[in-house]
């Protein structure tokens, strides 16, 4: 009897285990996860002044200015942006003790968000039980062991715009896929410096907040799902008439893609594919031009005989979304040629030629 | 504001030329140890001159329950060099209701903590030897109760003021040398616990603070990394050591009986406030939208006091389970007075009082505070002798 408890107690915690283990691996190389309080408004400027009789030093004052600038370039979403004015009501200081607890280097609050946020940045100097607080834009010259305020700035900034830490994997081989991290690396250490939002702070600041327009490219940190729906004119027509295909691409509609789902995939590689009614495999006959409107892309073309037909999109190697592909269906070509070899496919000679 | 002794004698030339040097350099440290004499503003320049040596009375300072009027308070302060660099503290101590307050000018490597009976630790440290003194603030006098080579990173007093707690460091390699408790009698100190093993979770210790359950029987030992904290307790009666290694546990706000109350595991505020029951190890939510917070004991029973941010920041009162006993609407400015520690300050309080004031911090002289009674939530009267 209790052999048989140990045993069915060794399998749960095996089961538990792997129950575990699978989910650190999704959780690793995934987005950071969301810091608890509200989101500040898409495409908002979030304006800061130094808090009066707490300003920070200059030379840390123009780390953190460099640090805004960092922001606004690496969101690659609608994330407000954050500037530096003399009248902003939010508010960055230089020495505060209650605000940030007895440990931190800096800390961020965005719990008035979407008015505004405070952020703390420990004085130069400041005494831990390792060892003192070097910030190595206080340093003349720079030496080993010092914070880069600007890289500590962006991380404070990553959260006052809704990041959490980045869960790293155990060997923080994937360390450098966020700026927001529980431990921040003093130099040399790689990522000290880091002055951009990594992939994965991006894939998140994208969830939360969209994509500036349909032609962005998404994070790699993201494994978003997409559709894609085909449709043509005329699925029933005489030889010489001319057809239009028109794909378009869509990020599939899950939930968990946040403000992504069903956002419009403009400017990629969608191809048109054809087959012999009841063949396996598929021919690519055409990559698409990319249409006017968002996530579309449109071909005429002039089918000689009845095929199956398909839009493809390609997963791109430089972004993070899946493939996917249209439901078939059949153009039925009347009076056509009957004894081969027959012209099999024409195209408006405006548009993309046909492919080998 | 009553003048000291010390400043009647130095005489109005000097104290024109300190003067002087409070508008033109009113951040810069002055040599530790020296004293400062306070005003209403705290702002008035260093001037050299040791505290007067005191033998502090050894008798058990757990005479009687604080009372308000009288009760010491202190609170640190960075200094700055020119470049904006921090070289040292100021330290200000005074009490509630007089006008006396001084202060004393610190190294960067310092700390304060009590009071406790009216004294205060004050640790220095100035890079060769650390210095612990005992203030006796009513007396306006100091003694030095320990001194020696390894960093005394930070010190708290016996619940008996018989003696100290101290944390230690290995000056060289800031390796952590254990806890100790060092009697004032010139006995042997005796080490309450070992140096804290490495630990992944938290990572590299940037901050170990000390504090005593709300009964004075165990000692609570804090160690936080960057973002991440561990808790031992220590009974002085069993001598036994209670780790909680949890990430639900945080910063801990307090121990009431064998309630553990901390923050979550959350890197800032506002965070939850759990409750962890050390029988059981079982955890239960006390608040879920905490900033600053603080426990007491009142009528006998413990209170979480904390700013409520899902109520607008408003100060909630409420029990171990989580129950509200009533919600306070500060003034303009007022915030929670939370543990030393955090608010590297503190008030000496009587038990089931909970003070608010500018800036979470004692700040003006004479009534550095407002004063909650956390029995009915009503604001105690200003001390008979400010008002």
């Amino acid at each position: 009897m209790t052999s048989t408890l140990l045993r069915r107690a060794a399998a749960s915690v095996v089961a538990a285990l792997l129950v575990l283990q699978s989910a650190s691996l999704a959780i690793a190389h995934s987005s950071d996860p969301p810091i608890a309080w509200p989101l500040f408004s898409a495409d908002d400027v979030l304006q800061f002044r130094w808090m009066e009789g707490e300003v920070p030093p200059l030379k840390m004052r123009i780390a953190i200015v460099a640090a805004t600038a960092d922001a606004a370039a690496s969101t690659a979403s609608r994330a407000a942006t954050i500037a530096f004015a003399a009248g902003g009501s939010s508010t960055i200081e230089y020495g505060a003790n209650v605000f940030c607890g007895a440990s931190g280097l800096a800390c961020a609050d965005g719990w008035h968000a979407p008015n505004h946020f405070h952020v703390a940045f420990r004085t130069h100097g400041y005494q831990f039980d390792w060892g003192r607080l070097q910030w190595c834009q206080m340093q003349t010259p720079i030496a080993n062991g010092c914070y880069d305020v600007e890289n500590i700035a962006l991380d404070e900034f990553g959260h006052v715009l809704g990041l959490g830490h980045h869960v790293n994997f155990s060997d923080e081989s994937d360390y450098l896929d966020a700026i927001v991290q529980t431990v921040s690396r003093a130099r040399p250490k790689a990522g000290w410096n880091a002055d951009a939002f990594g992939r994965c702070d991006v894939s998140k600041l994208q969830l939360r907040y969209d994509m500036v327009n349909s032609a962005r490219r998404y994070s790699t940190c993201l494994d978003l799902a997409t559709t894609l729906s085909l449709a043509v004119t005329d699925t029933s027509i005489r030889i010489g008439d001319t057809v239009t295909f028109t794909a378009t691409v869509r990020v599939a509609d899950v939930a968990a893609y946040e403000r992504l789902r069903t956002n419009f995939v403009s400017q990629r590689k969608v191809v048109l594919e054809r087959r012999i009614p009841g063949a396996a495999a598929w021919t690519t006959v055409a990559t698409l031009p990319f249409g006017s409107a968002s996530g579309t892309y449109v071909i005429n073309a002039s089918p000689t005989l009845t095929y199956e037909w398909r839009g493809y999109f390609l997963k791109p190697a430089d972004e993070g979304l899946r493939a996917s592909s249209s439901a078939p269906f059949t153009v039925t070509v009347a009076g056509g040629c009957s004894s081969p070899p027959c012209p099999q496919f024409s195209m408006d000679k405006s548009q993309q030629r046909r492919e080998p | 504001m009553r003048l000291r002794p010390w400043t009647e004698t130095i005489g109005p030339p000097l104290l024109a030329a300190v003067a002087i040097v409070s508008v033109v350099a009113p951040a810069v440290a002055s040599p530790p140890g020296s004293v400062v004499a306070g005003n209403s503003t705290m702002r008035r320049a260093p001037i050299a001159e040791p505290l007067p040596t005191c033998r502090p009375d050894l008798q058990p300072a757990a005479r009687k329950p604080p009372a308000l009027d009288g009760a010491s308070w202190y609170r640190l302060d960075p200094l700055f060099d020119a470049s904006g660099g921090l070289n040292g503290q100021r330290l200000v101590v005074g009490r509630v209701g007089r006008h006396d307050e001084f202060g004393m000018s610190l190294a960067v490597e310092s700390f304060a903590s009590g009071p406790v009976g009216g004294r205060i630790l004050v640790g220095n440290d100035d890079g060769q030897r650390s210095i612990v003194r005992l203030l006796d603030v009513a007396g306006y006098c100091a003694a030095v109760v320990h001194e020696g080579r390894d960093v005394t990173r930070r010190a708290i007093l016996e619940p008996s003021g018989r003696g100290m707690v101290e944390f230690r460091l290995d000056r060289s390699s800031r390796a952590d040398r254990g806890i100790w408790s060092r009697p004032f009698d010139g006995s042997r100190p005796r080490r309450l616990l070992d140096p804290l093993a490495p630990n992944a979770r938290i990572g590299r210790v940037f901050a170990t603070e000390l504090s005593w359950s709300s009964d004075g029987k165990r000692l609570i030992v804090n160690s936080c990394g960057e973002s991440f904290c561990l808790a031992r307790i220590f009974d002085r009666s069993t001598a036994q050591v209670t780790t909680i290694d949890d990430p639900r546990i945080g910063e801990v706000i307090g121990l009431v009986g064998d309630d553990l109350v901390a923050y979550g595991g959350c890197p800032t505020l506002p965070c939850e406030v759990v409750a962890m029951d050390l029988r059981t190890g079982g955890v239960r939510d006390v608040a879920s939208l905490a900033g600053l917070a603080t426990t007491s004991v009142a009528n006998g029973r413990a209170v979480v006091a904390f700013e409520d941010f899902t109520m607008d920041g408003r100060l909630r009162l409420v029990r171990l389970d989580g129950s509200g006993l009533r919600t306070l609407e500060l003034g303009d400015d007022l915030r929670l007075v939370p543990a030393p520690d955090r608010a590297l300050a503190a008030i000496e309080l009587p038990a089931g009082v909970v003070a608010v004031a500018a800036g979470s911090r004692p700040s003006k002289a004479g009534l550095p505070a407002t004063f909650i009674d956390l029995a009915d939530g009503r604001q105690l009267p200003a001390p008979e002798a400010i008002r």
